[in-house]
Parts: structure tokens; sequence; C-alpha cells
């Protein structure tokens, strides 16, 4: 078989741990529009960043909760269906701005993100709500790349943002560390039913998709939560004593599954494996 | 940004001493809004640099299972004070406030009761 002349396959990425975003195609066509100067939206399946005279002014992404979810959040009963925002005239102008600040950020994150999706962009398409505040598409860049950097200084597995969430009920029910944990936290383990991934449990406790995308990890790196790749082996696993498949380079997290199996379940391999996720989180 | 534009200008001016101020999401360490500031205080790095000081008392609170919430942090240089205020409003909210203060103006009691205000209006 002869290579091809097409363009060369991708290098794998290791994610970064610090620093700034990695490239993706979404971010170089943002960037070019914003250089440009461009008024339109720029849109990919998974979140679009509308942009007015060059600088970002809203987001949207299917991943994260819309405006109108985090204002009926919270304190506030979930509305009946169909019905209106509860008093959506009440609100006050601040908070609705605070909470389309926060919406844009969540939605950035997943958008900006999007690599060799396939990206349209419509001239002149004017957000669905007025902008409240106008970002350079580096300063939105810069911002992302610390919520990410930030994700992975807690838990530096990226797997536990997309799978769904499995709550470690034998941690869990030894209440040792759920003890100390916040309430804020308990919902989102209590929303964990193995189904919903965290930006449907976002969804449902109309919360900050990134917030709850740091809980999760939070509560994966306390063990509370089964992080994939992570998982428990049946015990009809093979021999535990046969030698680990040689790697030739220390393999990045996530895990593969052809590593040496553990039981995390056992506190003492789990608290090892968040030493060494740790350590390698460091070096 | 009108209202919180609005907000940010209202302590610039009520508040005695104020060298500048920021609105400042501390998952990000972006500043949304600054006012004030120069040469001598660079609100964008103030802010960044400060989201890790309210993530760690945030953190702190947690573990320590009070059930309480942080209303204000202070801390005190040799010639400012820098307050911090994190907004409480909505799930999801991950926002700061940012006051800095010269010591020889300021009256910090004053300050204190005026950030509060400012808060509670940027909320209802």
């Amino acid at each position: 078989m002869t290579p091809s002349p097409g363009p060369p396959a991708p290098l794998p990425r290791r994610r970064r741990r610090t620093g700034s975003l990695p490239p993706s195609t979404f971010q170089a066509a943002l960037g070019e529009l914003c250089a440009q100067g461009a008024t339109g939206a720029l849109t990919g399946p998974a979140g679009s960043v509308y942009l007015t005279d060059g600088a970002v002014v809203h987001a949207e992404s299917p991943l994260a909760p819309d405006v109108e979810t985090l204002l009926a959040g919270d304190r506030r009963p979930p509305p009946p269906a169909g019905a209106q925002t509860p008093a959506a005239g009440l609100l006050g102008a601040c908070e609705r701005e605070l909470c389309q600040l926060s919406a844009l950020l969540d939605a950035a994150y997943f958008a900006l993100q999007q690599d060799r999706a396939p990206l349209t962009f419509r001239t002149g398409q004017p957000p669905r709500l007025a902008a409240v505040h106008a970002l350079s598409a580096d300063a939105l860049r810069e911002a992302v790349g610390q919520r990410l950097a930030l994700l992975d200084r807690v838990w530096p597995w990226p797997d536990v943002d997309t799978a769904a969430v499995t709550c470690h009920h034998r941690q869990a029910a030894r209440g040792r560390r759920l003890a100390v944990r916040p309430a804020r936290q308990h919902a989102v383990l209590a929303a964990a039913d193995g189904l919903r991934t965290p930006p449907e449990i976002a969804r449902l406790l109309r919360r900050s998709a990134f917030g709850t995308l740091l809980d999760v990890r939070q509560l994966a790196a306390a063990g509370l939560i089964e992080t994939p790749g992570l998982r428990a082996v049946p015990s009809a696993a093979p021999d535990p004593i046969a030698p680990a498949p040689a790697v030739p380079d220390r393999p990045p997290p996530p895990l593969s599954r052809t590593e040496p199996r553990h039981d995390p379940s056992d506190p003492e391999v789990a608290l090892l494996l968040r030493l060494r996720a740790a350590l390698e989180a460091k070096l | 940004m009108p209202n919180t534009d609005m907000s940010l200008k209202d302590a610039m001016s009520s508040i005695d001493g104020a060298l500048g101020v920021a609105l400042v999401d501390y998952n990000s360490g972006m500043a949304l809004g600054t006012l004030g500031g120069g040469p001598e205080l660079d609100l964008t790095v103030a802010a960044a640099g400060n989201t890790d000081v309210v993530r760690a008392k945030l953190r702190a609170i947690e573990i320590l299972n009070l059930g309480e919430s942080i209303e204000d942090i202070l801390i005190t240089l040799s010639s400012q004070y820098h307050l911090i205020r994190p907004l409480t409003s909505r799930a999801g909210s991950s926002l700061f406030l940012y006051l800095a203060l010269d010591r020889k103006r300021a009256n910090l009691a004053m300050a204190r009761h005026q950030l509060r205000r400012i808060e509670s209006e940027l909320e209802i």
C-alpha cells in the first residue's frame, strides 16, 4: 500500500496541563473572523460564537445551559413545562447580565474546543439576546485555556467530562469523604444515575456546565465518582501477577485499558492512583 | 454592559479612596469589567492573580463544613487594602468583585458597607 499524497494523519495530541488552550480549527476560524472585523455567527456542532465588528458578543452551546435555564435555576423551583421564566420582568437587569456573561463563558468553553468539525459562518446573524459584553477572541481563548488548566489541576482525566457519571456507591456508603463535600456536590451525586453526562446534569440542576464539570472532576478525584478507564474489573479478571505490558514511555492520563488492572474501590489503591495522577500533573 | 458598568462606576465614585474595581470570573481569572487602576495597578493582572485566593478560601470553607458563605476577604498591604467580595447570586455564578483602596484615604467599614450595597444592587 503506497502512502496517499493527502495531508498527513494528525499526530495524537497530549492534553497540555498548563498554559493556553490547544489550537483548534474553531479558534483559527474565530481568530481570522475577529481580525477581519466580521459580524455574524460561527457555528459548529458543539456551539456557536456570535461576533459584532470582530468582537465576541455572545456564545451558545447545546452542551451548556442557556441564560433562561440559569436564571430559572438555584433558589427558585423549576417552572412547569411551557411556563414562562418565573417573574422574568422582576429579575434585575444586572442579574440577567451576570447570567448572560456566565452563559457566554460556559458555551465558549465547548465551542472553542471544536476541532475538525464542520463549521459555518453566517454573516450578519445577530445574537438572540442583546449583547452585554464584548470580548476579544484572544481574551476568550485565554479564559477557556485557564478553565481547562483548572480542570486538569483538579483531576487530569478529561474522559470524565463526557462520560455518563456513575456514583461510586461503595465509597459513598462509607460516608467519610462524602461528609466534607458541599451541598452543591451532593446534588451532583444525587443526579448521577449512570446515564447522565455532566452537561446533562448541569441542565437538570440549572447550573453552569463548567461549574458542574469542576464538581464532577473534584468528586472523581475524591473517588466518589467512577473515572472511566479506572473502572474495577470483574472478579474473574486475568491473573493479577501477569506482567504488565511493556510501555515504552510513561503513559499519559487517561489510563489505557491495557494497564495493569487495579481495584480502585480499594481505598489504598485509589489513594495511590490519585497520588500518581497528582504527581503526573505536576511533572 | 450598561448595568454592571454602572455598578462599577458607582463603586469608584461612592467609595472613598477607591483605586480600582473589577468584576472577575474566578473560574477563568478573566476580568469582565474593570474601572480605575493605572500603570501602578493593572487590574487585569490583579483579577487573574486573585482568583487563586478566592478559590482557595472557598475550598477551605467547604472543607471546614461550617455551612457558611464568604461575605468578603480583606487583604491589607502597607499602603493599600484589597477587598474581595464573591457574588453569591445564582448557581453557576463564579464571579467576584475586587476593590483596591488607598489605605490613607479609605474608611474600611464604609467601604465594606458600600460594596455590600453594590453587590445587592447587582443581584436584585
